[in-house]
């Protein structure tokens, strides 16, 4: 990603408004907006609350096995899912993940094409999911390489 | 068929780039808003009539696009009216792109510790210099200057947002 110079920050700074251009807001208000059609059936909220819950246990219990066992290659055409329930927490933990599987988990969520040159870089870290850009930058400037988004 | 899980990914890949992208246009940020939003609500509507555009990024731009120029014509001087810009047809690639950056430094400005980012915007939005940051804000210069420091820092590395480490195998 590009790095910005002196003029977009001017341009930002002299538009910033603390607390707006929200995303989870403009999600929020979309729903609300769009009507019945996007919302979730009430049992599909509480099943994925009562699955949430059940991972936070297991996760208690077996946060080794299961994140050794995420980083196990995946075979090619599969999804790869290091954060199962991140539609509900709203938040990527990646702990000593290699980089092309967080490529990959972080392509589908966003509906979109992450490509670095092939590394054996790993990352750690917890990022927010609400704003793939920034995280994308974070990303190039910890492992020092250029990720090509599509 | 386009389900609530994809217009949600859309929201988060392009809602702040395209309301940066249309503050361009118009000085009022809660206009800016309704039309970044309303481009939303239109995608979804053709979306789910079976008729979703190939590209989102491409559509959305255009639409925000549009209606920042039909908004300009019908405000005029309320809006920050740029003659050159009025006559573009599409959304100027470059402006896109900067977009992008844009939103990433908006982000990064958003979650600056608040006296930080006070110090930052009188700085780059008022054009205020140290002395008088520091007259104003009853602190010396030395503390301008070294809030200025850490938060361009945070503003390249965002290191200081998020808890982060690398290992290097």
């Amino acid at each position: 990603m590009t790095e910005f110079n002196e003029k977009d920050l001017e341009y930002v700074a002299r538009r910033y408004r603390s607390g707006k251009y929200d995303t989870r807001a403009a999600i929020r208000r979309f729903h609300a907006q769009a009507g019945s059609t996007t919302h979730r059936r009430w049992w599909m909220t509480a099943a994925a609350a009562a699955a949430s819950i059940v991972l936070a246990f297991a996760a208690g219990y077996g946060i080794h096995t299961w994140i050794r066992a995420a980083e196990e290659p995946a075979p090619a055409g599969q999804p790869v899912v290091l954060n199962p329930d991140v539609a509900t927490t709203h938040v990527f933990v990646y702990n000593d993940a290699p980089l092309d599987q967080v490529l990959k988990e972080l392509s589908a969520y966003y509906h979109c094409t992450l490509k670095a040159p092939a590394t054996d870089k790993h990352l750690t870290g917890t990022f927010p999911d609400d704003d793939v850009a920034f995280i994308v930058s974070l990303i190039e400037q910890a492992l020092d390489i250029e990720i090509e988004m599509e | 068929m386009m389900d609530q899980k994809d217009i949600d990914s859309l929201f988060r890949l392009y809602y702040r780039p395209l309301c940066l992208y249309a503050a361009r246009y118009l000085r009022d940020a809660d206009d800016v808003e309704d039309i970044v939003q309303g481009a939303f609500v239109t995608f979804w509507e053709k979306s789910r009539a079976g008729q979703a555009p190939d590209s989102p990024k491409a559509y959305l731009y255009r639409i925000v696009h549009n209606r920042c120029i039909d908004a300009l014509r019908k405000s005029g001087q309320d809006a920050i009216v740029n003659l050159e810009h009025l006559q573009e047809d599409v959304p100027d690639e470059e402006v896109v792109d900067r977009s992008f950056i844009w939103a990433r430094l908006w982000t990064a400005i958003d979650r600056l510790p608040a006296r930080r980012r006070e110090i930052l915007l009188l700085n780059k939005r008022d054009g205020l210099s140290y002395a008088e940051i520091a007259s104003r804000l009853g602190i010396s210069e030395s503390t301008v200057h070294n809030q200025l420091t850490k938060a361009m820092r945070t503003l390249r590395t965002g290191a200081d947002t998020i808890f982060f480490k690398v290992f290097l195998w």
